[in-house]
């Protein structure tokens, strides 16, 4: 058992290793200042994987979330985080800063 | 405070029905409730440590640490429900016996506790440090009115300790013939849930891309962000809409952990070549 556990191990963390690199620059700059996003709405291609720089104005940290585009990410006050942005379909997808998930609301248009 | 409250109870859904679980299948096993404390504690000390260094993990890999860090902690929980179910298919019929008569212990179970104690930390760990986060976000905002915030945080923490005690209870009211064959399941699906979540990590981390089309979307009937949902996502990984690999994962998992078990039960020696 000890020995397939470390193979398993050893197999993920090279998983991790040959991470590929992301040779694209963040296309798409969302800015959370209070509960608001700017911009709030994110026009998005359908079918291709688009990188969104989320920045955290706040001094306080902030959950993005968006259930549908399987977002789900820490961003720490006055931070950045990126998030890969994959609509399968057109349609409009909510994403919410998770901790004030009723007022602070974006939408990412796919089309 | 409600809003508090359903945040930080949501968050802490997955820990609650995890430690309860383990409570139940450890039960017999002398020195169980230092493992599960240990785990517990280990999990909320870790929460801490992630919590503090969010922006360096987030930027860490090309700005997908926090998938991977998520992803490799589900994995390593997986491996280690996988372990203990083989194990218990092993042990289970003799800790069933012992069970019966009360003060025996077992011997030989301490091996699995570590092992579900890396469980039960993981699960604290994972959802732990966004609790830890916006506990702090409370304290640092202070446009809101931090007690009544954080009233609901103790509630909903206080809730989620309520949750654990309540699967517990549950589970040991079956009868020890049939508790192992249940818990084993649960384990099982628990697995197979959880690798299908690490799954869907390295998906948003873009490592991993292949069989990544929507297998079914049941946002309509289910919501995962529900509390219902957020319990059946724990134990048997719903999920409102996971792809093809997602399921693929789930499928695997499920049925490696069935087969190795079966294997174990049926007294054959496990085969070291993997």
């Amino acid at each position: 058992m000890y020995g397939m556990l470390q193979a398993l191990s050893v197999a993920f963390i090279g998983t991790f290793l040959t991470a590929p690199a992301y040779a694209e620059t963040p296309q798409i700059e969302v800015t959370l200042k209070g509960t608001s996003f700017s911009p709030s709405e994110i026009k998005v291609p359908v079918g291709q994987t688009v990188v969104v720089k989320f920045k955290n104005v706040n001094p306080a940290p902030a959950e993005i979330e968006s259930k549908p585009l399987k977002i789900e990410k820490v961003v720490p006050g006055g931070g950045e985080i990126i998030a890969n942005v994959k609509a399968k379909s057109a349609g409009r997808f909510l994403f919410v800063d998770e901790y004030h998930e009723d007022v602070a609301k974006g939408y990412f248009v796919a089309e | 405070m409600l809003a508090a409250l359903i945040i930080v109870f949501r968050e802490i859904i997955e820990a609650g029905l995890v430690v309860g679980i383990v409570a139940a299948v450890t039960r017999g096993i002398p020195g169980r409730t230092q493992w599960i404390a240990t785990g517990v504690l280990a999990g909320v000390l870790g929460s801490c440590v992630v919590a503090v260094f969010t922006g360096t993990i987030a930027a860490a890999f090309s700005g997908s640490g926090q998938e991977l860090l998520n992803a490799t902690i589900l994995f390593l929980a997986v491996g280690m429900l996988a372990w203990h179910n083989i194990w218990m298919a092993e042990h289970g019929r003799e800790l069933a016996d012992q069970l019966r008569s009360v003060g025996k212990s077992v011997a030989g179970g301490s091996r699995s506790l570590v092992a579900l104690a890396v469980v039960v930390g993981a699960a604290v760990l994972r959802e732990g440090s966004e609790i830890v986060l916006f506990l702090y976000g409370i304290l640092v905002s202070g446009n809101e009115a931090p007690a009544s915030l954080l009233t609901g945080s103790v509630l909903g923490l206080s809730l989620g300790a309520v949750l654990s005690y309540l699967t517990f209870r549950g589970l040991v009211r079956i009868p020890p013939k049939h508790v192992f064959a249940v818990t084993g399941v649960m384990i099982t699906l628990l697995a197979a849930g959880m690798a299908a979540q690490g799954v869907g990590f390295l998906e948003s981390a873009n490592v991993v891309s292949w069989l990544d089309a929507t297998a079914w979307d049941t946002s309509g009937i289910l919501s995962e962000s529900s509390i219902l949902g957020r319990v059946l996502h724990t134990l048997v990984g719903y999920m409102e809409t996971p792809t093809e690999l997602q399921v693929a994962a789930y499928l695997a998992t499920a049925l490696v952990i069935t087969g190795l078990s079966r294997n174990a039960r049926s007294g054959r020696v496990l085969a070291p070549s993997m």
